[in-house]
């Protein structure tokens, strides 16, 4: 379990330090106050294979063709440092560089503790190829380590929904979604022109799931990974786009229950309401499973508070404290 | 809505709704805006959105927010270490809790037993937030908010129609009495002839509000309770006793800072 997060020069985070996180971590502030960068800070921070973290971190600003260069933070363009800690003190330092005029290419260098450094070098190539070169061994952390960011767009799914039944969960994931997705029978995966598509399936028929609505392919793709991912760190930006409030509170009932199987989430969100479906969700015995943190950027810098799962409680049930 | 920059807001952290009446009614007799349900936005762009939080904004752009806790001090000390928990990211710059004295007049101010400034400055320490007393009195924390522990008194004779605990009712009916004696008069005589044998005792809650809801009754009565604290600050001669209380206490100098 992840306890603790420090950044120095990653994308618009000149330095900051998250200590504290919890099983079940809730960032929440403005807009640019620097959460989608925390999230992709921990991915890359902690991932097992750094370079294949670089590239999911910059294929995430879809829009940005050559995206690497902004990884760092900027004018300054200086080596970005991202450290993790464990309870035990333990610690994984990863250090990122620009290392071609173009500033396409990262050096990814990782340490955890006394091991020894790992160095990789990712080029993102004009055509869009992305070239790796060095050992891509697994680093020390946790054993799985995901980014989802529902806005983004997925292309994995039918592979999310492989692993689903591999993991003998679609059961599960179909049960969770029924009161949502009335006549929900299954999730399966149909062939168009040899292309593979994730369906819902009812009694009458099947509809791709990227027709079904927003809210329910959303909910779907969510509830799809969340099941399928074996034990790590979660990452999840803003889980709440697209559903109605009866969605998030189904979303946050899931999220909730993934404290104490193992698994560690870290949710960058705008809605309180989200905030009070965890709250509410949680056992009462688990609340010290839960932190929030409310952040702002200031110049680069990043200010935050953290409260911890009573705190949030007693502010969002008893005061109605908006705390974003 | 454009606020005072850098972003900060006052805090009142107060017993009830009948408190927060007394403060709206105040605040906007200092010229302060009331934005609750008119879409109004604190610093940070968050709804204030009535309901237990009440926003008002101040002649100078400041933010002040009030919130009823309905409870004693078990609840006013959540609140108060609530109110301090966002230190970097919303900060409070000046905090009150307003209680009601709830003594006999005849102990002095600093003999109130309910709660009193060492007693929040416990909850401060055992909650390892660095703070030192102040020379006017206040707590003043290591980011330089102050903290203002305020009772609603005066201290003044015996007289018809205020009651004798130090309450806020208490501070409402003496600047009645004083304003309109004989109203106070028929106050005192309607409550003394109240028959015996109801199926409902008066219990001692009861006697210190049976005066001021009296008042309310006879002469307010289509505002309702909970708004009645802050009507009475819309008539001029009730006001300036009002003020005058509040002035003898040192209630009506934070006031002023809090609005200004």
């Amino acid at each position: 379990m992840i306890s603790s997060l420090e950044v120095r020069n990653f994308r618009g985070i000149r330095e900051g330090t998250l200590d504290g996180l919890a099983p079940l971590t809730v960032l929440l502030g403005p807009n640019g106050a620097g959460k989608s960068a925390l999230l992709e800070a921990l991915l890359i921070a902690t991932h097992p294979e750094p370079a294949e973290a670089i590239c999911r971190a910059v294929a995430h600003r879809r829009d940005l063709r050559r995206g690497a260069q902004w990884l760092l933070r900027r004018p300054e363009a200086k080596p970005a440092r991202l450290t993790v800690g464990w309870p035990d003190g333990g610690h994984r330092t990863t250090q990122l560089t620009l290392f071609d005029p173009d500033h396409q290419a990262i050096t990814v260098t990782s340490q955890r503790g006394p091991d020894p450094l790992v160095e990789t070098r990712v080029r993102f190539e004009v055509d869009g190829q992305v070239r790796i070169d060095g050992p891509t061994q697994d680093l020390v952390g946790p054993p799985a380590v995901t980014l989802v960011d529902l806005a983004a767009g997925r292309d994995d799914l039918p592979d999310v929904l492989s692993a689903l039944v591999r993991s003998g969960r679609k059961p599960a994931a179909v049960s969770f979604l029924q009161p949502l997705v009335p006549g929900i029978e299954d999730l399966v995966v149909l062939t168009e022109l040899g292309d593979p598509e994730l369906h819902a399936l009812y009694a009458w028929g099947s509809v791709p799931l990227a027709v079904a609505g927003d809210g329910v392919a959303a909910l779907a793709a969510l509830t799809c990974t969340v099941l399928a991912e074996p034990l790590g760190l979660l990452l999840i930006e803003e889980p709440e786009i697209h559903q109605h409030p009866r969605g998030l509170d189904r979303l946050a009932e899931l999220l909730a229950g993934l404290v104490g199987t193992g698994q560690q989430t870290v949710i960058a969100t705008h809605s309180i309401e989200l905030v009070d479906g965890l709250v509410q969700h949680l056992p009462a015995e688990l609340t010290t499973q839960l932190a929030l943190f409310t952040v702002r950027l200031s110049d680069g810098q990043l200010r935050h508070d953290r409260l911890a799962g009573e705190m949030v409680r007693f502010a969002r049930a008893e005061v109605g404290d908006d705390l974003r | 809505m454009t606020f005072a920059d850098p972003p900060a807001e006052s805090r009142v952290v107060c017993e009830g709704y009948h408190d927060r009446a007394m403060w709206a009614g105040a605040l906007q007799h200092l010229g302060c805006l009331d934005i609750r349900g008119r879409g109004g936005r604190d610093p940070w762009g968050r709804p204030v959105a009535g309901q237990g939080d009440y926003g008002f904004v101040t002649p100078t752009g400041r933010f002040v927010r009030l919130r009823p806790v309905h409870g004693g001090p078990a609840q006013l000390r959540r609140h108060v270490l609530s109110s301090l928990a966002l230190s970097q990211t919303a900060p409070v710059s000046r905090l009150v809790v307003q209680t009601d004295a709830d003594c006999d007049t005849a102990l002095g101010p600093d003999q109130v037993p309910q709660l009193t400034l060492g007693t929040v400055s416990r909850w401060l320490t055992d909650a390892a937030v660095p703070h030192r007393t102040a020379a006017d009195g206040s707590l003043l924390l290591a980011s330089g908010t102050p903290i203002h522990l305020l009772h609603w008194r005066v201290d003044a004779p015996p007289r018809p129609g205020v009651p004798a605990k130090q309450t806020l009712e208490r501070v409402l009916c003496s600047a009645l009495a004083a304003v309109a004696p004989d109203c106070a008069d028929a106050v005192e005589a309607w409550l003394a002839s109240r028959p015996d044998g109801l199926p409902i005792p008066v219990n001692a809650a009861a006697q210190a509000k049976a005066p001021a809801l009296s008042y309310l009754a006879g002469w307010f009565a289509d505002g309702g309770s909970e708004g009645f604290a802050q009507r009475l600050w819309a008539h001029r001669a009730v006001r300036a006793e009002l003020i005058g209380s509040l002035e003898t206490t040192g209630v009506w100098s934070i006031l002023q800072q809090v609005a200004a």
